[in-house]
């Protein structure tokens, strides 16, 4: 009797999963196969590139089973090898005459799936998201539980080296557009198990899948769950690069000078996670963002690390003087022809004099003009196809440089300090540093032409009084300088060497448990 | 705080000069800047202590709590009052020397309003980032001083060092009346500290963070004084309205730089703005404790009242100057200051005496 009601009693495998699944509020699987084939095929739009292969299981009963993917997002070889090839070739002989639908779930999970990362799904609103990321689903008839196969698989471009940040000493690999590439190249390089990966997904529309990066012992705990906090606020419907992101993220996002850093280098990314900082990874980009920020970072180049502490100090001091003449290079012309002639010495005056006399335009109209000519050759050299873009750059600046003195609508000096201007502000290492202070340009401009010196001496306390305020994470944007320490100032203005400088972590940044110094570092031969 | 205080110091120092163009102590001018300084330093240590004792708190909070709610209300709003005239006699003197030495064609009321709307929106950021602020300032004005020496050292001037003796020829009085008015100044530096209650945390050493600043600022007046009267003469630069400008006019590198003002305009220009954001700041908080308001809405409101004025008084609202000689702000403002310091030491000491009689803690 006990047989006879367990056997009628019976109810299909995975019932209770979705039970718990319609309790959710979520759809459950259903029983019968052909009906979640045609209920996932509605809900997918029955596209082109689904794929849905049934077959013969095998079993007592000779039960049906089938696999669905999208073919264009899944890896085809994988899902032969790993799926289709054990499931229709050794399942017959693995599952035998007698397993029955109440273990055939296990039984493929555990002896039949060779893939790596297989689990369990109950709710058909999930299955249609895992077929979306590029994983194949396996479901059989009268089970209402389905398996979760990883086989993302699509066209990505090879790891090379990065475009926006060279160095000549160093590492040359840089991120690609594929997230597991990049978590595996910042693992590479930083194998502790203390090392954090969080995964969560971005975009109503897109389902970006993005994931939290930090040191656990490293990172204030308080700075990972505002990282986290904000993540999960962003609403929006598609997040295509990790420049969305660091938008919606940043603390201030009318400020030229950014809160959030990006980058494309795997050693960069490394040494920020190693300095407590937090790193976001995004699929579909190269491009990884590291936060809090601080000024000192678009100054800092990683190869700063790799080579001689004099010369590195020198290099950055050097960046520092490009700033500067990037910035304010043309507006202190302006306001020294402008306003503040008598400064100027005598012979070096008339010269300037001598040539400007001719120009049609006033000063501070011709450095603006040159300015924007300076930004549009610059602009069509990026966009320009590789082979043209350096050539026309460089053909087109000299050759208008030359007409346009010649023809005298600019005066030579205007063209040595613009073109100076210009050339300086790439020695600035990080690329959207330079966007900011070229543009932070044009404001100074502005208030030399109009106000001399004592304009920019007013910008200048102004934009100070900006960037001391700015915050990236509830760390000072000035941090490590204002407020700073002497000690620190060995780290970021000048680099000195290990033995010299304090091995902290940077003040701003290090949780209350790790103010000591690091410990001593272990002996690599040492398991 | 000790950069605040040394940065709202440097204006004073690189255009007026008080211990050199008040009074008559002629070739004692370092003596008065020295004496002066002393002076300063006790005084600031005296508003540091009264400061420390009340941590965390501004004087617009502590007042109400030692004087009683409307004593406390009166000599907060005082005392917010003294940094507003403040704020507007350091509009006066950016507006005069500007327009008189670099820009004379550009109409008066450009330079005012842009420097008030600088400060307004330096106080309507905060003491937090003004203190960071100061650091970065601090080092374009530290670097500019260092260029402004070696240029000095380089260029060939006609230095006397006789005309710094004989010492004392005329006597003590006019070396003290040369330090008045420059050890008064150095008091508002003290005010600074009441008003900028925030920065005065128990663990942090405020009372010699502000005696340092104090006696740094110092040292640097009794270098400019010194260096005023070598290139000048004691009498020249007793008539100069800016001694030290007079004297970067006269410094000239040939062939590199005509006239090495620029660095002193910078240094001044500098220290200027930020001078009149700290002082409509002191004012914008002692007032908003005072009357349980944010700061962030006083700060607007007193931006307001100092554009308002000087809008509707362009013509005559410098006549502050005439009407509170010798000083713009007025000898009485500075001395209701210092009577406001000591009125609450000498009650807190003895409110605290009291609370000891009884077994208070």
């Amino acid at each position: 009797m006990a047989f006879i009601r367990s056997r009628l009693g019976r109810r299909p495998e995975g019932a209770s999963q979705a039970r718990t699944a319609e309790l959710r509020g979520e759809r459950p699987l259903y029983a019968d196969l052909d009906q979640n084939i045609r209920v996932l095929k509605q809900e997918l739009g029955n596209p082109a590139d689904l794929a849905v292969k049934e077959f013969l299981l095998g079993g007592r009963r000779n039960l049906r089973g089938a696999v669905l993917c999208l073919d264009t997002l899944a890896d085809e070889t994988l899902v032969n090898d790993i799926l289709l090839t054990p499931l229709m070739i050794w399942a017959r002989q693995e599952l035998g005459g007698r397993t029955a639908r109440g273990k055939l779930i296990g039984a493929v999970r555990h002896s039949l799936a060779t893939a790596k990362k297989v689990k369990d799904i109950s709710c058909l609103d999930m299955l249609v998201t895992h077929i979306l990321r590029g994983d194949t689903v396996f479901l059989a008839d009268g089970v209402q539980t389905g398996l979760v196969i990883e086989t993302k698989g699509w066209p990505a471009r090879a790891v090379a080296e990065p475009s926006t940040e060279v160095t000549t000493r160093g590492p040359h690999l840089g991120f690609n557009e594929t997230i597991k590439d990049n978590l595996g190249l910042v693992r590479l390089r930083f194998k502790t198990p203390g090392l954090m990966v969080e995964r969560l997904f971005i975009g109503d529309r897109s389902k970006t899948d993005v994931r939290i990066l930090y040191h656990k012992d490293l990172a204030p705990p308080q700075l990972v769950a505002e990282v986290r906090r904000r993540l999960r606020a962003i609403e929006t419907d598609v997040v295509l690069d990790s420049g969305v992101i660091q938008n919606l993220i940043s603390d201030h996002r009318l400020s030229l000078f950014l809160t959030t850093r990006s980058s494309e280098r795997p050693d960069s990314v490394v040494a920020d996670l190693n300095d407590g900082r937090v790193a976001v990874l995004v699929d579909g980009t190269p491009f990884v963002i590291t936060m809090p920020n601080d000024i000192y970072s678009f100054f800092a180049s990683p190869e700063d690390n790799y080579i001689g502490y004099p010369v590195a100090t020198l290099l950055r001091l050097m960046r520092f003087q490009g700033f500067f003449i990037s910035t304010f290079a043309t507006p202190f012309y302006i306001a020294m022809v402008g306003f503040h002639q008598e400064l100027i010495p005598l012979p070096l005056l008339l010269n300037i004099a001598s040539t400007q006399g001719g120009v049609p335009f006033p000063l501070a109209v011709t450095a603006v003009l040159a300015e924007i000519v300076v930004e549009v050759l610059r602009e069509a050299g990026v966009r320009l196809p590789k082979q043209f873009g350096p050539a026309v750059s460089i053909v087109g600046a000299l050759v208008l440089g030359q007409a346009a003195i010649q023809a005298g609508f600019i005066s030579p000096g205007l063209v040595i300090v613009v073109t100076t201007a210009t050339i300086a502000s790439f020695a600035v290492p990080r690329s959207e540093a330079v966007i900011s202070f070229r543009l932070l340009r044009f404001p100074f401009l502005l208030l030399g032409t109009v106000l001399g010196f004592y304009g920019l001496a007013l910008g200048m306390v102004a934009v100070t009084y900006h960037v001391a305020a700015m915050k990236s994470f509830g760390v000072p944007f000035l941090s490590m300088y204002a407020p700073g320490r002497v000690s620190e100032l060995g780290e970021k203005p000048v680099l000195l060497p290990e033995a010299l400088r304090r091995p902290v972590r940077p003040a701003a940044y290090r949780d209350r448990t790790h103010r000591g110094p690091l410990p001593a570092p272990k002996d690599p031969n040492q398991p | 705080m000790f950069l605040i205080i040394v940065l709202t110091r440097i204006a004073v120092m690189a255009d007026g000069l008080p211990v050199v163009t008040v009074g008559s102590a002629l070739q004692d001018a370092w003596l008065g800047a020295l004496l002066a300084t002393a002076a300063s330093a006790a005084l600031a240590a005296l508003a540091a202590t009264l400061a420390m004792r009340f941590p965390g708190k501004s004087l617009g909070v502590f007042a109400r709590e030692t004087l009683g709610r409307w004593l406390g209300l009166g000599v907060s709003l005082a005392v917010a009052l003294v940094y507003f005239l403040l704020t507007l006699f350091e509009l006066y003197q950016l507006t005069t020397l500007t327009k008189g030495t670099i820009l004379p064609r550009t109409p008066a009321w450009v330079f005012t309003l842009s420097v008030l709307s600088v400060a307004v929106y330096g106080a309507y950021l905060g003491a937090d980032a003004m203190g960071r602020a100061a650091e970065v300032l601090i080092t374009i004005v530290f670097g500019a001083v260092v260029v402004g020496v070696c240029v000095l050292v380089a260029a060939p001037l006609p230095q006397s060092y006789s005309s710094l003796s004989p010492v004392l020829e005329r006597g003590v009085w006019p070396v003290a009346e040369a330090a008045i008015i420059p050890a008064l100044w150095f008091l508002v530096s003290g005010g600074t500290v009441l008003g900028l209650g925030k920065f005065t945390r128990p663990t942090q050493k405020l009372r010699g963070a502000v005696v340092g600043a104090v006696l740094a600022s110092g040292m640097l007046l009794t270098l400019f004084a010194v260096i005023s009267t070598l290139i000048l003469g004691p009498s020249e630069a007793r008539d100069q309205l800016a001694p030290m400008l007079s004297v970067a006019r006269a410094i000239n590198l040939p062939g590199i730089l005509e006239r090495s003002d620029l660095l002193l305009i910078v240094i001044w220009l500098l220290g200027a703005v930020f001078e009149t954001t700290i002082f409509l700041l002191v004012a914008a908080i002692v007032s908003a404790d005072a009357l349980g308001l944010n700061v962030t809405q006083v700060v607007p409101i007193l931006g307001a009242a100092a554009a308002l004025v000087v809008v509707l008084y362009t013509p005559t609202v410098f006549d502050l100057r005439r009407a509170a000689q010798p000083t713009p702000t007025g000898l009485g403002g500075l001395f209701a200051l210092g009577g406001v310091v000591a009125l609450m030491l000498v009650v807190t000491a003895l409110r605290g005496a009291g609370r000891r009689g009884r077994g208070g803690p």
